[in-house]
């Protein structure tokens, strides 16, 4: 995957498997949703987590310039005996994402802060991000910028919600960047169709 | 030659150029006009703070971190982030001011 998909799943994927428990059920998994999740749906799952990216921005500070060569392609194609890649230095990028825990029971709350400052320390934090082929996950830097407690009342419940900035660092390879900046010129297309792959039909007003 | 004195002093001419800047920012964002012209970028005691009456505290919070109802539209943490580098220059020019007035560069 690439940058900022990678990313997304990888914070995910790493978000996965907390755990709570109550009087009522001894483990309560906390799911986790990218956005604000509709109310029918939330009203049901509590606890969860949301994902939010907020910012995009360029590290200029990190910015180096040169060629890099591997064997991979930056882990997007099987190494093969003989061949090299060559490319330009990646874009280094910060992301920042707003996650927030919410609960309506203050022991889910506890669980959840405890779980979390597990999973997001101050200035030591690592996210897994595994290549494009899955053959190896690289470490990524990730910092805390910011916890605030944010508990409310929602619908005469208590819903009680901890916010989490949290910046991830992370680059754009030349590939994504080349994909970014090209513009579609022309577009062709076959108005005869001769060739259908296996349940696909083709679009009646171009046949 | 207090240097203090003239580190406060730069801030607050600081805080002075950073509210517009601010507000810009805000309702460039889509934040509602009548919660941003309650917003001040303020110094006090050598540390710029954003200013805002109580009474809406929570639409603030509400806009910068989002609620059940609103994504959050993070416009305060965007501009703390782009303004540090800004900062940094402010302290360092003011020093430079006073290292002048001291005649280090004579």
């Amino acid at each position: 995957m690439s940058f900022i998909l990678a990313e997304d799943a990888a914070l995910k994927n790493y978000l996965q498997g907390m755990t709570v428990a109550d009087e009522k059920a001894p483990v309560r998994p906390v799911k986790v949703w990218f956005g604000y999740p509709d109310v029918e749906v939330r009203t049901q799952s509590y606890p969860y987590v949301v994902v939010e990216l907020l910012d995009i921005l360029p590290a200029y500070e990190r910015q180096n310039s040169g060629i890099m060569y591997d064997s991979d392609n930056r882990g997007t194609v099987a190494a093969q005996a003989g061949v090299m890649y060559r490319y330009s230095m990646p874009i280094p990028y910060d992301l920042v994402y707003q996650i927030t825990t919410y609960s309506r029971h203050p022991r889910h709350d506890r669980a959840m802060l405890f779980e979390m400052q597990q999973r997001f320390p101050s200035q030591y934090g690592s996210l897994p991000i595994p290549n494009a082929i899955n053959t190896e996950s690289a470490y990524r830097h990730m910092f805390l910028d910011g916890f605030l407690k944010r508990d409310q009342i929602e619908d005469g419940k208590r819903l009680f919600r901890a916010v989490y900035t949290v910046r991830i660092v992370s680059e754009m390879t030349p590939v994504d960047a080349n994909n970014a900046l090209h513009t579609v010129q022309t577009v062709k297309i076959n108005r005869v169709t001769t060739n259908i792959p296996a349940g696909l039909t083709p679009v009646p007003h171009l046949t | 030659m207090n240097t203090e004195k003239i580190a406060a002093q730069a801030l607050k001419q600081a805080a002075e150029r950073l509210t517009p800047d601010f507000r810009q920012d805000a309702l460039s964002a889509g934040w509602p006009a009548d919660i941003v012209f309650q917003m001040t970028v303020e110094e006090n005691d050598g540390n710029l703070y954003l200013a805002y009456p109580n009474s809406i505290a929570d639409k603030v919070q509400n806009l910068e971190y989002g609620n059940f109802e609103q994504a959050p539209n993070p416009v305060i943490r965007r501009f703390i982030r782009s303004h540090t580098d800004g900062l940094d220059d402010i302290f360092e020019s003011a020093f430079e001011d006073v290292a002048s007035e001291l005649g280090a560069f004579n």
